[in-house]
């Protein structure tokens, strides 16, 4: 039963796929080439993190492009209006005016799905929180699914509530104006929790969701650096072949027990220990960690544990 | 071979491809010819690296770590495509009308929103039936208000509040600024209705309260009684009106669609019919935001023209013209023709 618990929570191991199906947050994408991988879906919070990264460069870079161009056609237009005259000032000014306010309604509403049609599913935020979208079917989204999400977003983030809704204060709340409205997201938020896969609304319609791009980072090689366990690997009765999924966990075993504390390690390594002592009829004070480095030593850094276990593949 | 040595030779690959994907994820970057060859290969190598981890029995977290690799350049090698022309032309004048002459949702909420604001208007006008209507819906400040507005607002003889330099009416650079505050206003209340539609009860708690608001205003306003600034609202809102309410109509439409595909789903999964819904939705709220702008030009630069320029007939023209427009798109473009 040990032994068994120790394979269950083994990531690669046969028993751990199905275990896996079921864990939400992952999802596998079967490709042209044949194979299929996984995507971990992004949660609601690190969206959020993405969203505000974007509203802010948005806001703040749109306002502070329109301070720019504000200031060169108020030159323009001071030009304008001496050499030509007052009314053609006026018009400059009334030019700029609405350039700046299309400007806001495309920037406020485009801008997502501009970024996310053109730059394969990633606004700023998103690139920066190594976010992206993608079609339900693991592929690009194209430019309908990143208008149709993006213009959604609306319904995302209702119900909206008055901010003066917040201050208990009514001194204070009557400071603020009573048309500015706190998007309380909870349509949003809802739908991603109660639906699987993490999709608010607007994926749902778009048929987009969000994943999470981790760049992986290659694991250092295992290593041993005690003797013994090259010595004892020697020892270990070479008739013994361990099957896949003790494989599977001598492999998660010897790569964890890096990063833990030598109790803890002798703590786990007393699950399977005892069984495999008895097994292979070794001494009764063995060590157990040393005992399943051994093991794992012998079957993947050395020549003969490979051959031997392709071996046991072919006659199961 | 030693799984250690297997996985020291495969790495160098590994590492090749994670460079490449690096050199990828730059905005537009690209790579050349031979780099590309040299992706899809070492690509294909990792794939079928993932799909032997198994068999070979690599260490889970090297297994973990060909995850992360193939989805990276996976996400590299299939990317979207930017946007397509010909394709939106072809979607804004066969497509789109036929949709919009066929759609349900949008003869559902055309009927309730003309209903709803020509009962309101006139409530609002006659007086009878239900005396205190304009004020009870819109508000008595709100109503002085408006009419304090159109009152000033002469654009009549052009001896108003306005400069008089500009020949009466509004100046060029107002029109301009305006257009411009039309188009964010209206068009957005247009996107926010299109969007708030697809949870149908806000959506139509919106356009229902729209509908009988403006209805109220335009009775109000229209009243005999209201002399001058009856007259100037009249000419000032003629010309715009049909490309504005009709853009309503089909933001609120085109919403409405995705709504109804929640429970209407033709034999779909539920998912699938909103999806789908969403996806034949897009095109008529893009028509309605296209409205929208061209309802703000008209807005911004017609409307206010003053009486003595452009006199409240030829503003009733434009309106014609307009919604002969209108009708072309929808009704000659929109009836289902058989295909050649």
């Amino acid at each position: 039963m040990n032994s068994a618990n120790l394979v269950a929570v083994s990531p690669a191991s046969v028993a751990d796929a199905a275990a896996r199906a079921t864990v939400d947050d992952l999802l596998n994408i079967p490709t042209p080439e044949k194979i299929s991988f996984e995507y971990e879906l992004a949660g609601p919070v690190r969206r959020l993190f993405a969203w505000m990264i974007d509203l802010f460069l948005v806001q703040v870079g749109y306002w502070a492009a329109v301070a720019v161009i504000g200031l060169v056609a108020m030159f323009i237009a001071g030009v304008a209006s001496v050499s030509l005259g007052p009314e053609i000032a006026e018009m400059i000014g009334g030019m700029t005016l609405a350039a700046i306010l299309v400007g806001s309604f495309v920037v406020t509403w485009f801008y997502g799905a501009w970024m996310e049609a053109v730059y394969n599913g990633q606004t700023l935020g998103k690139s920066w929180t190594d976010l992206r979208v993608l079609s339900r079917d693991g592929g690009a989204i194209n430019s309908g699914q990143a208008i149709v999400r993006n213009i959604l977003r609306y319904a995302d983030l209702m119900p909206f509530v008055p901010i003066t809704f917040f201050f208990a204060d009514p001194d204070l709340a009557s400071e603020v104006p009573e048309q500015v409205e706190f998007p309380t997201m909870m349509v949003g938020l809802i739908v991603m929790l109660v639906l699987p896969g993490f999709r608010r609304l607007g994926d749902l319609v778009a048929g987009t969701m969000v994943v999470s791009e981790r760049s992986g980072r290659f694991p250092d090689p295992i290593r041993f650096d005690d003797p013994r366990v090259a010595q004892l690997a020697e020892l270990l009765p070479t008739d013994f072949v361990p099957g896949r999924e003790l494989a599977m966990a001598l492999a998660t075993y010897a790569d964890g027990r890096r990063r833990l504390s030598p109790e803890r390690n002798a703590e786990i390594a007393a699950h399977l220990g005892p069984a495999l002592v008895k097994k292979l009829e070794l001494m009764p004070n063995t060590n157990h960690d040393l005992l399943l480095c051994s093991l794992y030593y012998r079957t993947f850094a050395t020549a003969e544990g490979k051959s031997r276990r392709r071996a046991a593949e072919v006659q199961p | 071979m030693k799984i250690r040595n297997l996985v020291e030779q495969r790495r160098s690959d590994w590492v090749e491809l994670e460079n490449l994907c690096t050199k990828l994820s730059g905005r537009k970057s690209q790579l050349g010819p031979n780099e590309a060859i040299r992706f899809a290969e070492l690509y294909r190598n990792a794939c079928a690296d993932l799909s032997l981890a198994e068999a070979w029995q690599l260490p889970p977290s090297t297994v973990d770590y060909l995850h992360t690799l193939v989805a990276r350049s996976h996400n590299r090698l299939y990317r979207s495509h930017g946007f397509d022309l010909r394709h939106w032309l072809e979607l804004a004048f066969i497509d789109t009308p036929r949709k919009i002459f066929a759609e349900p949702a949008i003869h559902i909420v055309t009927l309730m929103f003309w209903g709803l604001s020509l009962l309101s208007g006139y409530l609002a006008w006659d007086q009878q039936m239900w005396p205190d209507f304009a004020e009870q819906v819109v508000g008595t400040d709100t109503l002085e208000m408006m009419e304090k507005m159109y009152v000033e607002f002469d654009n009549q003889s052009g001896t108003g509040n306005q400069p008089a330099n500009t020949g009466g009416g509004r100046s060029m650079g107002a029109n301009f600024s305006m257009a411009g505050f039309y188009i964010r206003h209206n068009a957005g209340i247009g996107l926010e209705c299109f969007a708030s539609m697809v949870l149908i009860l806000p959506g139509f708690v919106t356009l229902a309260y729209n509908a009988v608001f403006l209805g109220a205003i335009d009775g109000y306003m229209l009243r005999p009684e209201l002399g001058a600034a009856g007259i100037n609202f009249r000419n000032f809102t003629t010309a715009h009106g049909p490309f504005e309410l009709t853009a309503i109509i089909l933001s609120a439409g085109a919403g409405l669609k995705i709504g109804l595909g929640w429970f209407w789903t033709r034999g779909r999964r539920r998912l699938d019919s909103v999806m789908i819904a969403g996806r034949e939705s897009l095109p008529i709220a893009i028509c309605a935001t296209v409205l929208f702008i061209m309802a703000a030009m008209i807005e911004g630069f017609v409307s206010p023209l003053p009486e003595y320029i452009l006199p409240w007939w030829l503003k009733g023209l434009v309106a014609l013209v307009s919604s002969t427009m209108l009708m072309f798109y929808f009704v000659v473009l929109g009836f289902p023709w058989k295909r050649q």
